[in-house]
């Protein structure tokens, strides 16, 4: 299945690909006001861990965004 | 001048009763005057400068006494945010409300559309692919579809008249939150709401996706400067050094709350986190339901946290993904094949601002100074918030930043020639209250000492202050109520038109189509996407009589209906002769159609050889 999504560049802007970072990231969004709002105690590795991870699912979606609006627009 | 609260000791309860009753009584007197205003309002007599033409002298004597007496409880030193509400809702009732009650059915093509594209999510459950661009940001439709079932209507034309007054009086309370958390004085605040509403004459409070999308705007701003802002109760000691130091030096200033700092919020986590979901839907919502909106919410978080007035950064981003993501899988229908429509105009700062001030200024000379008018009121009170600027020492630049951020937007989209307009509209709020900061400085002033206060009525004691406040408030109350319904002239319609088009929807049948000479009737509220809707005008080689007189011809639609709108318009905004419509209809009659129904203000004409079909089926059935 991976290789059949990746066969083509322009399935990377379908709505599947574009849809999964963009609700991963909503999700850890959500755990990090969760953390926030409660006072729940991280390490500093953890906290540094999770704001990466949303910015890096942030770069992809974005990414993904315009390689859908240069495959289809 | 302080504005601490003044000394209850010194105030003797008669005079303040007294004087509560003497402003209470303007507040009366300038109701009264507002009703024997638009009970003595002819729609029918309406002359080129629109509304203004037929309100008469009451109306303005209303007005200001409404000011008069709202600046008098303003001065005063016995304070009630009640009876400011009171002041501050009769002015939206004359600057909003008074088109509701005169004009007989609701002002505006657009309203009449949207409650069109309303009906047809109410009767299939979905919204139309490929039909209309707004349609591509279903979801406000879909809420006043939710409405109308609610409610029991059959479709959502009870709720187009009055939704101006009613979308602006909800507005009021995140103005006022808003106003309560910018830091600028109580009399700043209030005259800053005052300002809001008394400068807004740009018109997107009717039915429409914008209209509850301001709201959306305010809603969340409110939320964010009252219940959301980092408290802090500590400064953190930044770490030197290593790289991971830096970079957790960076990511602690602009983005993560430090572990070392604690965070005082009024609320329990409980209510903070359902703020956070709340703003969050509502962030989503708006992406669903118009086009600029989210990216104004984004521009506006933004302002809040460099200036360190956002605790949650995490709304910001689900801001951002929420509007993004909508336009990228939800609008797809609308940018296939036109993304220049939404890239296009990125960096031509100066195309924009030419679609957005240059080409508006045409039309009659009444209508020209109209639009002069308009743009006098944006200087005027750009003017203000910028004295307001200077003088105001503040602990935050907040009201600053959110004034400015708006401005974002017009070097990225023209938005149809209307992206100037929605950025004065986002920026108002903010600008409204940096300008009542020019008027009521918050410096403190120690020329009288806090005890020494007269009693009573302030006013007396500050006449120059109260002719100042008043007859700016008064001014900008005038100029905006004329220049709002400015394009009323047009922009309203009459009952014979509505009785018109209601004429055509009883006859046409789905494939046939409709034609006017311009967009101006109340039109496209039935029958969505089953009726071919041609508009004359704009159109090739068709903003000359003859031109659009040939452009019906060549199209030749089943229906062709003119009306006093129609003919209104082109006489103030096209230079056209006064029977330019007696033209086309001459022509029209002349090639091959019939007038059908008759109205004062509106005539209903179909193709004649529909007519002979039309009475043969009619016959034969």
């Amino acid at each position: 299945m991976g290789g059949t999504f990746l066969a083509a560049s322009s399935a990377l802007g379908s709505v599947p690909a574009v849809l999964t970072p963009l609700i991963a990231s909503a999700i850890l969004l959500a755990v990090r006001a969760w953390i926030g709002v409660t006072g729940v105690p991280l390490s500093r590795r953890v906290s540094l861990l999770l704001d990466v991870v949303i910015t890096i699912l942030g770069v992809l979606f974005l990414t993904l965004v315009i390689v859908r609006f240069r495959t289809i627009g | 001048m302080s504005d601490g609260p003044a000394p209850a000791t010194l105030r003797a309860p008669w005079r303040d009763l007294a004087a509560t009753n003497a402003s209470l009584g303007f507040a009366v007197a300038a109701v009264a005057c507002w009703l024997v205003a638009v009970s003595h309002a002819q729609f029918s007599r309406m002359g080129q400068l629109g509304l203004a033409s037929i309100v008469g002298t009451s109306f303005v004597l209303g007005l200001a006494l409404l000011v008069g007496g709202f600046v008098f409880e303003l001065l005063r030193g016995n304070r009630s945010d009640v009876r400011m509400v009171v002041f501050v809702v009769v002015l939206a009732v004359f600057l909003f409300g008074t088109a509701c009650a005169i004009e007989p059915v609701a002002s505006l093509e657009s309203s009449w559309v949207h409650a069109g594209f309303v009906q047809y999510i109410l009767q299939h459950g979905h919204s139309l692919s490929g039909y209309d661009a707004r349609f591509s940001w279903p979801g406000g439709f879909s809420l006043a579809s939710v409405l109308v079932a609610f409610t029991g209507q059959s479709s959502a034309l009870g709720f187009l008249r009055w939704f101006p007054l009613a979308i602006e009086l909800m507005y009021l309370a995140p103005v006022v939150a808003i106003a309560r958390s910018s830091g600028v004085s109580w009399r700043a605040q209030w005259l800053g709401v005052a300002l809001f509403f008394s400068t807004n004459w740009i018109y997107q409070d009717y039915f429409s996706p914008q209209g509850l999308n301001y709201l959306f705007f305010l809603v969340v701003l409110a939320t964010v400067l009252t219940c959301l802002q980092p408290q802090h109760r500590q400064r953190v000691a930044w770490p030197q050094g290593s790289l991971q130091d830096w970079m957790d030096r960076v990511r602690r200033r602009f983005i993560r709350r430090p572990h070392h700092v604690e965070f005082v919020v009024a609320q329990s986590p409980a209510v903070t986190l359902t703020l956070i979901a709340l703003v969050a839907l509502i962030c989503t919502a708006s992406a669903m339901s118009h086009q600029l909106t989210p990216y104004a919410i984004i521009l506006a978080l933004i302002a809040c946290l460099v200036t360190r007035q956002l605790g949650w950064p995490e709304i910001l981003a689900a801001a951002a993904l929420a509007a993004v993501g909508w336009l990228s899988l939800g609008a797809t229908d609308y940018w296939i094949g036109h993304l220049a429509n939404i890239f296009g105009s990125v960096g031509q700062l100066h195309s924009t601002l030419s679609a957005n001030v240059t080409s508006r200024v045409v039309g009659s000379a009444v209508h020209r100074h109209v639009v002069d008018v308009r743009i006098l009121i944006t200087a005027a009170i750009y003017l203000l918030a910028g004295i307001g600027v200077l003088l105001r020492r503040p602990a935050t630049r907040t009201l600053e930043a959110l004034a400015a951020a708006p401005f974002v937007l017009v070097g990225i989209q023209s938005y149809g020639g209307e992206g100037l307009m929605r950025v004065v509209l986002f920026g108002l709020p903010f600008v409204a209250l940096l300008a009542a900061s020019a008027l009521f400085s918050s410096r403190p002033r120690s020329y009288r000492p806090e005890g020494k206060r007269p009693s009573g009525p302030r006013l007396f004691a500050h006449p120059v202050r109260f002719v100042v406040v008043a007859g700016s408030l008064l001014a900008f109350s005038v100029a905006t109520f004329v220049v709002r319904g400015g394009n009323d002239a047009y922009e309203a319609f009459s009952t014979g038109e509505l009785a018109a088009v209601n004429y055509v929807y009883d006859h046409i049948r789905p494939g046939q189509g409709v034609a006017v000479t311009i967009y101006y009737m109340p039109i496209g509220q039935r029958d969505t996407g089953a009726i071919d809707y041609y508009v004359a005008y704009g159109s090739a080689q068709s903003t000359t009589v003859q031109g659009m007189l040939t452009a019906l011809l060549q199209h030749r639609t089943a229906y062709v209906i003119l009306s006093e709108s129609q003919r209104r318009w082109g006489t103030m905004l096209e230079d056209l002769p006064a029977n330019w419509e007696a033209t086309i209809l001459g022509g029209l009659l002349t090639h091959g159609y019939q007038a059908m129904a008759s109205w004062r203000t509106a005539t209903v004409l179909e193709l004649s050889t529909l007519v002979a079909h039309n009475s043969a089926h009619a016959t034969s059935g």
